[in-house]
């Protein structure tokens, strides 16, 4: 019944999606954190107040926000010829994924920190600690739940976007369901794509609720 | 131990808003092991003025000085190693929720560098002298108000300071728990000599536990002194008034006679008891009660006085306004 699937080739897109996605909420992770703690401890009224910094941060953040996923692919080819080598191939697609992720992701970072009562931050300065312990041991770790439940949706929209970036050459799942699937006239192996994708959503979704709900002692 | 001198500070000003004046030209003098309390009402300044003794606040001119330095002019790192010594605990407690009670305690010292071995053993103490050695490994959202509070004191304790400051440490707290919490700051005081500085708009726990006191109003401290003195022979209008809210809500076990009666009735009935008393001769006067704006209105104790007839006569009028009647 599954005879026009090609088990090989499934496989093989599964695992580019995977590596896709993985490095690109790796380095979402690397950028956006940082990044959403400056957007607010840069703010007025924060430890590290800089408005001109900030303004700067959140117009960047916004542009690469406004732009469309699959514009942003196209812009960023030459930085990807630049940094990997080419425009072709899963590795080549994090390029545009991490750009794409890791404004989106810092906002979360940032919404998630300024949640936390001032009056913690003011405590902590009070018992003498330094901007980097604030930082460490403040504001990541009670922001943590929501920095993690943050990257879990990140997460499940650059699976979605993988499968765009695999279309305009990225490989992975995108890439087989649209060449393999639609364009063969391979129905079987286009539904398959979608229940792998799918699969991978729950999973991915399911993990990081499990860690956000065991992170949280509200 | 604390001086405060000539302190102004100003906010700038904000879009459309005129310079904020916080404190004019305050000044202070707080002895070594002094229970200090600084009482006001909200946006006198005392917040303020307790946020310049650790730094949270700079002085827009004069000078702070706390334990021979002046903590104003500090650089970072030192103004730092200041607020090691100067602990201060919150209303709203600000506990890490993310740590446990233990891990909470061990903050500042962790902040201030110490060995793990060393921070395990103090939290141990610190969690003792609080009495919250079974609670150690529960999360702040798992404690009560004033079991927060412990948590907060014995952080505020970790680095043995010798100044302690308390920004309306007992205000979200009920009376009950209040006082315990209060006792435990006077044992600390006992034990430790060390110097209270506490603000709060209760008077009542200014005469719990303070030997000093300062009246703050509109920026300035309008009288300072021995807190007996001040209960004694209060000067300012504005102290009178604190002094007489905490009268107020104190005055209850009034005798009651044959004819008379004390009724408990909700704050906004009051003017219907007048117009009844202007009808009969019949007197009333407010004994109790506090306003407090609770959302279902607030209540006050009343004692009516007169003949039994027209008391009963304005009972029946108030019938079902009446909150409760003490006999």
């Amino acid at each position: 019944m599954l005879n026009e699937i090609d088990f090989n080739l499934l496989w093989q897109a599964t695992g580019e999606t995977i590596y896709m996605v993985g490095i690109s909420t790796l380095f979402t992770a690397v950028l956006g954190i940082p990044l959403g703690v400056l957007l607010v401890i840069t703010d007025k009224g924060y430890f590290l107040e800089n408005l001109v910094v900030q303004r700067i941060l959140a117009a960047v953040v916004n542009v690469f926000r406004a732009v469309p996923f699959i514009v942003l692919v196209l812009f960023l080819f030459p930085v990807s010829q630049l940094i990997v080598g080419t425009t072709l191939g899963p590795t080549a697609a994090t390029i545009p994924l991490i750009a794409g992720a890791a404004p989106f992701y810092a906002r979360m970072v940032e919404t998630a920190i300024r949640e936390i009562d001032r009056g913690v931050i003011e405590a902590s300065q009070a018992m003498g600690a330094t901007k980097m312990t604030i930082i460490r041991k403040v504001l990541i770790p009670e922001a943590l739940p929501a920095i993690v439940s943050g990257l879990t949706v990140t997460c499940v929209s650059l699976i979605s976007f993988s499968a765009m970036a695999g279309i305009v050459g990225g490989g992975g799942l995108g890439d087989a369901a649209y060449r393999f699937g639609f364009q063969s006239f391979n129905d079987q192996m286009l539904y398959a794509c979608g229940i792998i994708l799918i699969i991978l959503v729950q999973l991915v979704q399911g993990v990081g609720d499990w860690m956000a709900r065991r992170l949280d002692k509200r | 131990m604390i001086q405060v001198k000539e302190v102004t500070k100003t906010y700038p000003a904000q879009k459309n808003q005129q310079v904020v004046t916080a404190l004019k030209g305050v000044s202070l003098q707080i002895e070594r092991g002094d229970i200090f309390g600084i009482v006001g009402h909200s946006g006198a300044g005392k917040s303020t003025l307790l946020r310049l003794l650790n730094g949270l606040e700079t002085p827009s001119s004069g000078a702070v000085m706390v334990d021979g330095k002046e903590i104003s002019r500090l650089a970072s790192k030192e103004l730092r190693l200041a607020r090691q010594k100067i602990g201060m605990i919150f209303q709203h407690f600000h506990l890490l929720w993310s740590r446990t009670v233990r891990e909470n305690i061990a903050f500042p010292l962790e902040i201030a560098g110490k060995a793990k071995k060393e921070i395990d053993e103090k939290v141990d103490v610190l969690l003792k002298r609080v009495g919250l050695s079974e609670r150690a490994d529960a999360y702040p959202s798992q404690l009560s108000g004033g079991q927060k509070q412990r948590v907060g004191i014995a952080r505020a304790l970790a680095n043995d300071p010798d100044v302690l400051l308390c920004d309306e440490a007992t205000s979200a707290l009920d009376p009950e728990t209040t006082a315990s919490i209060l006792r435990l700051l006077k044992e600390i005081h006992q034990e430790t000599g060390i110097t209270l500085v506490l603000i709060t708009h209760e008077m009542s726990v200014v005469r719990a536990i303070c030997n000093k006191m300062a009246v703050m109003e509109g920026g300035k401290i309008v009288e300072c002194g021995e807190v007996e003195a001040i209960f004694k022979n209060p000067q300012h209008p504005v102290t009178k008034q604190f002094l007489k809210e905490l009268t107020v809500s104190d005055a209850s076990g009034e005798t009651v006679r044959p004819g008379q009666a004390t009724i408990e009735i909700k704050l906004d009935q009051l003017p219907v008891l007048r117009k009844l008393a202007q009808t009969r001769p019949i007197t009333f006067r407010l004994t109790g009660g506090e306003i407090t704006g609770a959302a279902d209105g607030d209540r006050v104790r009343v004692h009516v006085d007169g003949e039994q007839e027209h008391v009963h006569q304005v009972l029946q009028e108030l019938n079902g306004e009446v909150e409760s009647r003490v006999e």
